[in-house]
């Protein structure tokens, strides 16, 4: 009989595991980054912005927008902002070249490699120590998750972070808007290659 | 005597929006509170009547303003950023959410908003300090002044305070 019970619990401590594994990629899909190694870098910076959209803030400006969707710019609005649960912006400005290190950009890509993250433009400029960097955090069936932009030059490093589902088409749109810096190259432009 | 009736309403006007401490004002006085102690002074007089003032040329959807101002401040008494960031999240953060930070080293300015959902719109703590003078404001935003706030708000907390300080 008590044989009979150990198996049974065993089979359900693996059915659990089982159950969890398979849970584990969705639960772990989280586009929000932690920023927060990047705030030691305040210190030494010129000039530093902090924009966090999230909560209430959005919920309400989304809600707002909804109510007067006739207007043509508030339908473009709408079209970038639905369902968005936040947007994060760190943005940093030196007076001198080399006041962050790759270890803080770093930081940052390591949690771009969790499962669901994938590159959609890399620009790099080796000439101008310049980077734009643009990751897309999809599920299993497409649906956008949320994005990360790391843009870097020699005196300057920006982290955007927006978690719901964005319309990458609409990104350029993004620009100068909700905190987002009016200067990064949300398209890639500057040169160098898309990632697919 | 039809000027001293105006004068003295107004007076008892700006004394009434100079009551401190309602309720919900917790959060401005005590960030009035901790500058006047760095700053080892009082904020401009009369703020009262400059908000009263401000009732009427308020921009459309933004009401109940309370204005405190620092002016000719010693810029060696400018509080500590870090220590700063610390007192703000610890005074605004449990009720606020933190909406935009920006420091700029180059300048010597800070500026803070924090926000919350208040009775038909929101309730904004805005911050500026500048080497020479701080302004801490408390405003409610309808749902259409927030959504300016909402598109560009790093511009607009930076032109907002420059505006009321003027």
């Amino acid at each position: 009989m008590n044989l009979k019970f150990k198996r049974i619990a065993e089979v359900l401590a693996a059915a659990s595991v089982v159950m969890l594994w398979a849970a584990l990629p969705a639960w772990a899909q989280n586009p929000k980054l932690n920023l927060g190694n990047l705030s030691k870098l305040a210190d030494k910076a010129d000039e530093v912005v902090d924009v966090t959209l999230d909560g209430p803030t959005l919920k309400f400006a989304q809600k707002f927008i909804e109510s007067d969707e006739d207007d043509k710019d508030d339908a473009e609005a709408l079209k970038i902002i639905r369902g968005l649960t936040g947007v994060y912006v760190k943005s940093f400005e030196f007076d001198k070249p080399e006041q962050y290190s790759d270890a803080d950009v770093d930081a940052i890509r390591e949690q771009l490699k969790a499962p669901g993250w994938s590159k959609l433009v890399d620009v790099h400029s080796k000439k101008d120590h310049e980077l734009d960097e643009i990751y897309i955090m999809t599920d299993p069936s497409g649906k956008n998750l949320g994005l990360a932009v790391i843009s870097a030059e020699q005196d300057e490093l920006t982290v955007v972070n927006i978690v719901g589902p964005i319309d990458v088409n609409h990104l350029a749109d993004l620009q100068g808007k909700l905190g987002i810096p009016g200067d990064l190259d949300l398209k890639g432009d500057k040169g160098g290659h898309h990632a697919h | 005597m039809r000027t001293k009736c105006c004068l003295l309403a107004l007076a008892f006007m700006a004394a009434m929006s100079a009551t401190p401490a309602a309720a919900g004002d917790r959060e401005f006085h005590e960030i009035v509170e901790r500058l006047s102690s760095a700053y080892q002074k009082k904020p401009m007089p009369f703020m009262g009547l400059v908000s009263f003032a401000a009732h009427f040329a308020q921009p459309e959807g933004v009401s109940g303003i309370k204005m405190a101002i620092f002016d000719d401040v010693d810029p060696a008494l400018v509080p500590d950023p870090a220590d700063f960031d610390a007192f703000m999240q610890r005074v605004a953060g449990s009720e606020y959410c933190p909406m935009v930070r920006v420091r700029s080293n180059r300048d010597g300015e800070q500026t803070y908003i924090y926000v919350r959902e208040a009775k038909s719109g929101y309730e904004m703590l805005l911050l500026t300090l500048e080497p020479s003078e701080a302004v801490v404001m408390k405003m409610h935003l309808n749902p259409k002044a927030m959504e300016g706030w909402v598109n560009d708000p790093v511009d607009h907390g930076k032109n907002w305070s420059h505006r009321d300080s003027e």
